[in-house]
């Protein structure tokens, strides 16, 4: 069953004059439960279309359905909702608030969605705990290795129990030994059942995902 | 509204920019207290402060004057224990009843008297003048009896209805005379220890005493135990005679004077008394007494602020208490002592201090939203709406003003709960809410322009 699709989205950036189309009808579907890397050159608009999916950024043209219903973008409300509670966001530079600690940083989409602080304990320690961080609870993130925090960052992703995790080059400020133990995570985690979108460079990322999408100048290049 | 995520932003934001909150604060006491300064300084307030009972008989604007809470009745008694003392506080008090700008007026409704029991006795018949008793707020009758002495002499003495007021509230009253004559200057001038105090009885002592009649009377006063004067009877009110029930913490609007002895206050009396206590019964009972009960109206042309910076030289030029304008703001209070030009020079410094400390707030609420995007970025991906971000904003605003209208308040509560005037205080907390939600559309707009995706990718 088809989770997730956009159709013809189209997305521009700038002022009249300087205006750089981003996204000039890209399409794009993901099944429940699937693993889909999006590739391409700089500029060719994936991470634009991820923010589309993850509906931080709303289009200018184009078609948004979730589950089969047609999300409507002009209605803030809805959108947050659909973002607190559908989708969980994983970026390169981990997006982690520097001054609250590692089990706040957890904590924090559960905590828009009104759960009960014991749930939000027992939830956010059985994630570190999945994700073998466990012991950093009470860390700051500057405290942290690379690897580790990418894991928090997962871990904040996945701790709202999201039927899709958007990620944007997750491996891209890691080495080599901590990217492949994060895309054992990744599969571990799609194997559980969280349809994943992953915005990569990386052959191998794109590898481990079971379909890649090629984008070029804003538009599907091949499915 | 998530409640718990607002409050513990706060919180964080709060003990984050402690030093930068700290300095808003003291700038916010700073500009609001120079702010209702000037403001109550422009704005004459006094016109709210009603004075029902003069209005039953005069149609003029009267102001409420009291002696500065500040001076205490041994005050009163050391003016009168100085060399020249006792002239001071009558040369004041005759400045202050006659002088071009205002006229003022004195009356008082509460203050009793005792007569000799015998002479009570020997008029009405043995106990019959219970009506003429001042039992009000007595326990019994009997409390209206008390021991004295005058002069070594002890006798019993009866707490009777009495009233006072000054010789230019008698003029502007004008009680209809029964017998015999009302005040006048003649006889409210005392010439020497021997001239006595003249008095005006009620209808019920017609018939019982005579004008002309002659005995001592104790006028209490706080300063001295030795308040007796030798009392003339001058002349009778007609019946159901009033005086406004001003002065005296009386709660009807008007008083009869039926039962009522009516004494002057504020006699003009032309001797210096030779004993200390005799001068100290005169400056307490007769001047302090009569403005701690008193009122102004201002002749035409006078403004309010100009009678009071006079009253205020007059008490700084003969050296004795200050008077206390309670219909007057405090700015007006504050300020008058200060040259035009001083006040020329705080109006524009407190223009510059509001206009600063405006920019003060808006350029620290953008540094604030500025070194936060990424972090607001943050909560918006993981499921938050704008207004859990800009709340706490604006709950930081209102927790660091609080504490500024509070320190604020306890500066002037004493100003306002005299006036009974709050609408300087009150103009404040709407400037302040004006600027409240000035920075609540600002900080919305600044928000809602954020670039989320772009924040959310780069490196902190």
């Amino acid at each position: 069953m088809t989770l997730l699709e956009v159709r013809d989205v189209h997305k521009s950036f700038g002022k009249k004059d300087v205006r750089v189309h981003a996204l000039q009808g890209a399409s794009v579907a993901v099944e429940e439960g699937e693993m889909v890397a999006v590739m391409g050159k700089s500029g060719s608009g994936k991470s634009t279309l991820l923010n589309i999916l993850g509906g931080l950024t709303k289009m200018e043209e184009g078609e948004y359905l979730y589950r089969g219903k047609r999300l409507n973008l002009e209605n803030g409300r809805e959108l947050i909702r659909h973002r607190r509670y559908e989708i969980g966001f994983i970026v390169q530079y981990f997006a982690l608030i520097e001054d609250i600690t590692v089990f706040d940083n957890v904590a924090l989409p559960l905590r828009y969605q009104r759960i009960p602080k014991r749930e939000i304990r027992e939830r956010v320690m059985s994630a570190l705990k999945e994700l073998g961080i466990e012991e950093k609870e009470k860390a700051y993130p500057n405290e942290l290795s690379g690897g580790q925090q990418q894991r928090v960052a997962i871990a904040r992703a996945v701790v709202k129990r999201p039927s899709l995790i958007l990620a944007d080059e997750p491996t891209g400020a890691l080495d080599e030994g901590t990217e492949a133990e994060v895309l054992s995570i990744f599969k571990k985690l799609n194997d559980s059942g969280i349809a994943m979108v992953i915005v990569t460079h990386d052959s191998k990322v794109a590898d481990a995902c079971k379909r890649t999408i090629l984008l070029k100048d804003g538009k599907n290049a091949s499915v | 509204m998530r409640i718990g995520i607002i409050i513990k932003e706060t919180g964080r934001s709060l003990s984050r920019y402690i030093y930068v909150n700290l300095l808003l604060m003291v700038q916010f006491i700073i500009c609001l207290f120079l702010l209702i300064t000037m403001l109550t300084f422009y704005i004459e307030i006094g016109d709210n402060e009603s004075l029902t009972q003069i209005e039953k008989f005069d149609t003029e604007k009267w102001y409420t004057v009291r002696v500065d809470f500040d001076m205490s009745m041994s005050n009163v008694t050391e003016i009168a224990r100085e060399g020249d003392g006792f002239v001071r506080a009558r040369d004041f008090y005759r400045e202050i009843t006659r002088n071009e700008l205002f006229r003022q007026i004195s009356f008082r409704a509460g203050q009793g008297v005792y007569l000799d029991v015998a002479l009570l006795d020997g008029r009405f018949g043995k106990g019959q003048y219970d009506d003429l008793l001042n039992s009000d707020g007595a326990s019994s009758k009997e409390a209206c009896y008390a021991e004295l002495e005058d002069n070594g002499k002890a006798f019993t003495g009866a707490y009777l209805r009495s009233a006072q007021m000054n010789l230019a509230a008698f003029e502007l009253l004008s009680p209809k005379i029964a017998e015999g004559e009302g005040f006048t200057g003649e006889n409210t001038t005392l010439v020497s220890e021997e001239s006595p105090m003249p008095v005006l009885l009620g209808h019920s002592y017609q018939g019982v005493f005579q004008v002309g009649d002659t005995f001592r009377l104790l006028l209490p006063v706080m300063a001295t135990a030795e308040a007796f004067y030798n009392a003339k009877v001058v002349g009778f009110l007609e019946e159901d005679s009033w005086m406004p029930a001003y002065g005296g913490g009386v709660a009807e609007e008007i008083l009869f004077l039926d039962d009522y002895i009516l004494c002057p206050v504020g006699m003009d009396i032309q001797y210096v008394p030779e004993g200390q206590e005799e001068r100290a019964k005169i400056v307490s009972g007769q001047y302090t007494d009569s403005l701690f009960y008193s009122c102004i109206s201002l002749y035409p042309g006078v403004s309010y602020s100009q009678a009071i910076i006079r009253a205020h030289e007059l008490s700084e030029q003969y050296d004795v208490y200050d008077l206390l304008f309670t219909s007057t703001s405090f700015g007006m209070e504050l300020l008058k002592n200060e040259t035009e030009t001083t006040i020329a020079m705080i109006t524009v410094l407190t223009g510059a201090m509001v206009c600063f400390t405006i920019f003060c707030l808006v350029s620290a609420s953008l540094n604030k939203i500025q070194k936060n995007l990424r972090t607001y970025a943050v909560y918006l991906v993981n499921g938050s709406g704008l207004y859990p971000i800009i709340m706490p904003f604006l709950l930081e605003m209102f927790l660091l003003l609080l504490p500024c209208m509070g320190i604020n308040f306890l500066l002037l509560r004493k100003k306002m709960y005299l006036s009974q005037n709050y609408m300087p205080f009150g103009a404040v907390i709407f400037m302040a809410v004006l600027i409240f939600c000035a920075m609540a559309v600002f900080i919305t707009v600044k928000l809602k322009g954020m670039e989320t995706e772009e924040l959310m990718r780069r490196k902190e």
